[in-house]
């Protein structure tokens, strides 16, 4: 366990040291203030627009920062071959890939915590209150970026950092999407296209259940069944894609 | 500290092992090591010396569990490489290492203490006696990336031995140092001899291995060409002799082989055999033998004829 907190450490470290992330803040930054100028001359708005955009930059930021965190963190550790002499201590394959995944946790939730920060301040600003929902729905901005993550270690592992990236935003792109897909494919009358359709469905995450920013715009209560519903899957699916990926990373060759 | 109990008498036992990579189009296989067997007692000084290319970094990835052999099998301590336990006695530094460089050196081995399970405590007292043994003193808080090449290879050094090992594996641990870091690391891997460790080291600088080691073996493409104590791997007798003459006649020719001229001196290597005849010749002609030094085989002999034998085979 100390291990795991050691090489988790080192990656949280690493991860700060990042320019990409605070590249990627001051993007934040910026879709705030352009959210501000509309959320102005909109009536009645009360920093609506602050908060919705706002929410949607923390996902799409937050997304977009954990494809690059997840991938770079396996890829660069293999390119510059600094995991050799990690491995070669006593310390196991998979014992290494939690330690990576833990550090990028920890990253993600400061991330989410200082663009949540952000937004809830701005909204504050513009007349606009934030509560126990936009807690709940930021926590879950967490948890989905947990799962992307996840799904970036898994392809950093068997493939190169591009194709890797690429493939990890699909899954991000597919996964807020599966459902209609799935519900359009129900209605087709094609046969291939409702199975193809029922299939992604059932492979890619189905992303929408970690989705509960209608109830913090709203005030509204958050159901505790949802929640548990999404948290439940969340769990089995990183579980499941973590242990995929210690399971092909502790079959490669590092020649 | 390991206890003596669980010290077994061979620390390195590879039976038959190879490697082989499959790669381009058409899949074509590459046998980068072939059938390699080897013992290396525990507290022995092992060189594993080969030229560039050899198969000698893909051996030793093979003895950490770094990448698995495509046949025959591997124990450290008559253990398997990926047991946890065999690896906590294991030291390990790689050619050419790369760290975490937005470390400082200090923070480097306490992460590597705690990779090997050792207490903050006793991570810290390590470090400053390796700080010290490798000579980077005073430089505990200066990150990696300021570090010179010899300074990365002597803290990669320092994490190699964090964990107090029993068995230092080290990938070309002279490369990139200036003569007085190589004396350190000789230094250090007879003291560690002494202090009864094993030490596995690849190089293919032939005089560092033929000035401390017990045994070698030769790597020649892929394939060990020689194995065993140097004492016997070596011919203790004279194979050459070297006369350096003066004052000798332009026209006057020693039937000797590497026949050189030198700040007027003529420097000529015959058989120990022909030796009295030769001085004798050189005599009769008028000139004057300067010195006499008696060859024995050289490691760098042994080395190269098993490199000719294979190229005149292949």
């Amino acid at each position: 366990m100390n291990q795991i907190l050691a090489i988790a450490k080192v990656t949280y470290r690493e991860a700060l040291r990042n320019r990409v992330m605070y590249s990627l803040l001051f993007f934040m930054v910026a879709l705030l203030m352009v959210a501000a100028v509309v959320d102005k001359f909109t009536v009645a708005m009360e920093g609506r627009v602050v908060f919705n955009l706002g929410l949607l930059g923390v996902e799409v930021f937050g997304a977009l920062i954990a494809v690059y965190l997840g991938v770079s963190a396996m890829a660069r550790e293999i390119a510059r071959r600094t995991v050799y002499v990690v491995l070669a201590k006593p310390v196991s394959r998979l014992g290494f890939l939690l330690g990576k995944y833990v550090g990028l946790l920890l990253t993600l939730a400061l991330l989410v915590g200082v663009m949540g920060s952000l937004v809830s301040i701005a909204t504050i600003m513009f007349g606009g209150t934030v509560g126990t929902a936009t807690v709940v729905a930021l926590m879950m901005i967490w948890v989905e970026l947990a799962l992307l993550s996840a799904v970036a270690l898994l392809f950093s592992v068997v493939s190169g950092p591009f194709l890797s990236g690429m493939f990890t935003l699909g899954v991000f792109v597919i996964g807020h999407l599966s459902k209609g897909l799935a519900q359009m494919g129900a209605n087709s009358e094609d046969g291939m296209v409702h199975a193809i359709t029922q299939a992604i469905y059932y492979v890619v995450p189905n992303l929408e259940l970690f989705s509960f920013k209608t109830q913090a715009l709203y005030h509204l209560p958050v159901g505790f069944g949802a929640l548990t519903l999404a948290l439940l899957y969340a769990v089995a699916y990183t579980g499941a894609l973590l242990a995929a990926a210690g399971w092909l990373f502790g079959r490669r060759d590092f020649a | 500290m390991s206890t003596l109990a669980n010290v077994t008498d061979i620390a390195i036992q590879m039976n038959d092992v190879a490697k082989s990579y499959r790669s381009g189009f058409l899949m074509r296989q590459t046998d980068v090591v072939r059938e390699v067997s080897m013992t290396v007692p525990a507290g022995s000084l092992f060189g594993y010396l080969g030229h560039n290319g050899a198969g000698k970094t893909t051996t030793i990835k093979m003895l950490l569990g770094l990448v698995a052999p495509t046949s025959g099998s591997v124990a450290l301590f008559g253990g398997s490489p990926g047991d946890l336990e065999i690896r906590r006695r294991v030291g390990y530094l790689p050619e050419h290492p790369y760290f975490y460089d937005y470390l400082t050196a200090s923070e480097f081995l306490a992460f590597h203490g705690q990779l090997c399970g050792l207490d903050p405590k006793e991570t810290a007292g390590r470090a400053a006696e390796l700080m010290n043994w490798v000579g980077l003193e005073g430089t505990e808080d200066v990150r990696l990336q300021t570090f010179s090449k010899g300074m990365l290879q002597r803290i990669g050094l320092a994490q190699a031995l964090i964990g107090d090992p029993d068995l230092v594996v080290l990938d070309e641990p002279m490369s990139g140092l200036d003569p007085a870091g190589r004396k350190l690391v000789r230094d250090i891997m007879l003291e560690l001899k002494r202090r009864g460790k094993t030490v596995f080291f690849s190089t293919h600088v032939l005089s560092d291995a033929e000035a401390i080691c017990d045994q070698v073996a030769i790597l020649v493409q892929g394939s060990i060409r020689s194995i065993g104590p140097l004492s016997e791997l070596l011919t203790p007798e004279v194979t050459e002799v070297e006369l350096i003459i003066s004052g000798l006649p332009q026209e006057f020719v020693l039937p000797g082989t590497h026949t050189e001229e030198r700040d007027g001196l003529v420097h000529v290597r015959v058989t120990e055999e022909s030796c009295d005849t030769d001085i004798q010749a050189v005599l009769a002609a008028g000139g004057k033998v300067v010195s006499v030094t008696p060859h024995r085989q050289s490691l760098e002999h042994l080395f190269m004829s098993e490199l000719d034998a294979v190229e005149r085979a292949g």
